[in-house]
C-alpha cells in the first residue's frame, strides 16, 4: 500500500515537474527560449526549450534516484508517466497541431530519456 | 503548419516555385503592326464581369498545372544575370533599368551573333525586338501567357539566331518560343550545356549536365542517365549542390549546415506527384530557394513572420484551437530547420488538399485520404533520419 502511495507521489512529482517547466517556459519564452516569439510557448517549439526540459528532467531523475534508492527505477518510471500525462494535457490545452501524435511521441522520448538518464546517473553515487 | 511559409517554401518550397511551360498550341506570332491594329479594335460594350467569390475557409488557390507560381517569379525577379551555354553559342541575359530584359547571343569565341530586347508595354504585353549580326530585324508582340524571364530570353534569342530568322518571315509559337512557321519541333532546354544564375548578394548557381550510373547518390538506389548538377556558391565559396535526375524524377540536395534531402514521385504522391517537368533553370532557382528560405527559417523561425493580434490571442486563450496549422512542424518547431521540415510541409499540403484536421488522427474512419497523409508523415519521420545523401558534385 505504502509502495503504491509512493509511486503515486512520484507520478504527481513528474506531473508537477512538467507543469513547472512549462510555466518557466511560458514566463521566459521570448526572453530566453525564442526571442522572435513566433511560436507558442511549448518545450518542443524551440531547441533551447528542449535543452532546458531535458536538463530539468535529468535533474528530476537524479532527485528520484537519490530519494528512492531501493526502488528508484519504479519511481523514475512513475515520474516519467506523470510528466507525460501532464505533457499531453498541456498540449491539448494549448491546441494540438496537425502532427500532434508525432509531437507526443517525440515529447515522450525527450522526457523519458532525460529522466531515466538522470535516474541512472543519480544511482551511480 | 502550412500556409504562409511554403507558398514560400519546401515541397512546399518546391511545388509553389514550380512550373514548366505546358504544351501549348502554336498560335501565329503577331507582328508589331498587327498588334497595333488589334489594339485599336476595342471590344464592344459588355456587361461588367462578376467578381469570383470564394467560400469561407478557402485560404489558398492552387497554381494552374503547368504554370509557374508566384514564388518562382519572385525568385526570378531577383536574378541579375543568366548565362546559358549551348553547343554552338553562349547567351547572356540581363535585366534593364526600364523593367525590360535583354539578351545577346555570341559564338564560342565571343563574337556577337544577335540581340533580343523585350520591352514591357503593360501588364500583359511585351514588345520583342530581335536584330541579328547581319542586320535582320524581327519585331513581335510577346505571348500574353509567357513571362519574359531571363532564362526565356536566352532561349528565345538562341532559337531566333539558330533558326536564321529574318524580317518578314512568318513565325508561330511553339511551346513558349517563337519559331519559323512549320519548323521541326525541338526542345531547347535539352541543348543547354550549362546555365549560370547570378542572384543577389553574391549567390550564384551553376548547373551543368552529366551522366550518372551510380548507386552512391542515395544508398541502395541505382540512378542512371542524365543528371543536372547545380552547384551553389556564395561569394565564390561552394556552399551546396543539388541533382535532378530527369528519367527517375528525383531531386536531391545537400547544403551542409542548412538542409539536405531528396524527393521523388513517391514522396510527392500525397500531393499529386510532380505537376511539372523541372528544367535546368528551375533546378538552379530551386537550389537558391533552399539556401535563401532555409537561411531565413534558421535566422527568424519563419520566412514571413506572423504574429497573432490581441483579439486573436484573447480568443485563443478562451477557446484554444484544435485546428492549429502553423508554418513548419506544429508543436515541433525546433525541427523546422531540419530535414523533417519537408515531412511536415508535405503533410500540410496533403491535409489542405484532403480537408483534414487534427481530428483526422483519431477519427481514422472518416477519411482514407487523411489516413494516407498521416501514414506518409509517420513514414517520412521514421525514414528521414536514416537518409544520408551523396549528391554528384558534392
Amino acid at each position: 500500500m505504502a509502495m503504491n502511495r509512493r509511486l503515486w507521489l512520484d507520478v504527481g512529482l513528474g506531473a508537477a515537474a512538467f507543469a513547472a517547466a512549462h510555466l518557466v517556459e511560458r514566463t521566459f519564452w521570448a526572453a530566453a527560449f525564442e526571442p522572435a516569439a513566433v511560436h507558442p510557448p511549448w518545450f518542443l517549439n524551440s531547441a533551447r526549450a528542449v535543452a532546458f526540459a531535458a536538463a530539468w528532467f535529468f535533474a528530476i531523475g537524479i532527485i528520484v534516484a537519490r530519494a528512492r534508492r531501493a526502488d528508484g527505477l519504479a519511481g523514475a518510471a512513475a515520474a516519467a508517466a506523470g510528466a507525460i500525462a501532464a505533457m499531453v494535457a498541456i498540449l491539448v490545452a494549448i491546441g494540438p497541431g496537425t502532427i500532434f501524435p508525432i509531437a507526443i511521441a517525440v515529447g515522450i522520448g525527450v522526457v523519458a530519456a532525460s529522466l531515466l538518464a538522470g535516474w541512472f546517473v543519480g544511482g551511480l553515487y | 503548419m502550412s500556409g504562409t511559409y511554403v507558398n514560400r517554401y519546401s515541397v512546399t518550397i518546391m511545388l509553389v516555385i514550380v512550373g514548366a511551360l505546358a504544351g501549348r498550341k502554336s498560335p501565329t506570332v503577331v507582328g508589331w503592326r498587327g498588334a497595333r491594329l488589334a489594339n485599336s479594335a476595342t471590344p464592344a460594350a459588355s456587361p461588367s464581369p462578376a467578381v469570383q467569390l470564394l467560400p469561407a475557409g478557402t485560404d489558398r488557390l492552387k497554381v494552374t498545372p503547368g504554370e509557374k507560381g508566384a514564388t518562382y517569379y519572385w525568385l526570378e525577379s531577383q536574378v541579375q544575370r543568366v548565362t546559358t551555354q549551348f553547343p554552338d553559342a553562349v547567351t547572356i541575359a540581363e535585366r534593364g533599368d526600364d523593367g525590360g530584359v535583354r539578351s545577346r547571343v555570341t559564338d564560342l569565341a565571343g563574337n556577337e551573333l544577335g540581340r533580343l530586347h523585350v520591352t514591357r508595354v503593360d501588364d500583359t504585353r511585351n514588345l520583342i525586338h530581335f536584330i541579328s549580326a547581319n542586320g535582320d530585324v524581327v519585331q513581335a508582340v510577346g505571348h500574353a501567357s509567357i513571362k519574359p524571364t531571363l532564362d526565356w530570353t536566352n532561349q528565345q534569342v538562341y532559337t531566333l539566331w539558330r533558326d536564321r530568322v529574318k524580317g518578314g518571315m512568318p513565325l508561330e509559337w511553339q511551346g513558349a518560343l517563337m519559331r519559323p512557321h512549320g519548323a521541326a519541333a525541338r526542345r531547347v532546354d535539352d541543348d543547354i550545356r550549362s546555365l549560370e544564375v547570378e542572384w543577389r548578394n553574391g549567390v550564384r548557381a551553376r548547373a551543368e549536365r552529366r551522366i550518372a550510373d551510380t548507386s552512391q547518390v542515395i544508398p541502395g538506389r541505382m540512378l542512371r542517365g542524365d543528371v543536372i548538377v547545380s552547384r551553389l556558391t556564395l561569394n565564390g565559396t561552394n556552399i551546396g549542390v543539388s541533382n535532378w535526375f530527369p528519367a527517375e524524377h528525383v531531386l536531391l540536395w545537400k547544403l551542409p549546415g542548412i538542409t539536405e534531402g531528396y524527393i521523388d514521385a513517391d514522396t510527392l504522391k500525397p500531393i499529386g506527384g510532380w505537376s511539372f517537368e523541372p528544367d535546368v533553370f528551375w533546378v538552379n532557382l530551386q537550389t537558391i530557394a533552399f539556401h535563401h528560405f532555409k537561411t531565413l527559417i534558421n535566422q527568424q523561425g519563419v520566412v514571413a513572420e506572423q504574429r497573432p493580434g490581441l483579439l486573436q490571442r484573447i480568443s485563443n486563450g478562451i477557446a484554444p484551437t484544435v485546428h492549429a496549422d502553423e508554418p513548419g512542424c506544429d508543436d515541433l518547431h525546433w525541427l523546422d530547420g531540419s530535414i523533417f521540415r519537408y515531412c511536415c510541409d508535405t503533410h500540410d499540403y496533403c491535409y489542405a488538399k484532403s480537408g483534414c484536421t487534427s481530428y483526422s488522427w483519431w477519427m481514422w474512419w472518416s477519411s482514407w485520404s487523411c489516413d494516407l497523409c498521416n501514414m506518409t508523415v509517420v513514414y517520412c519521420f521514421m525514414s528521414a533520419a536514416h537518409h544520408v545523401f551523396y549528391p554528384i558534385g558534392a
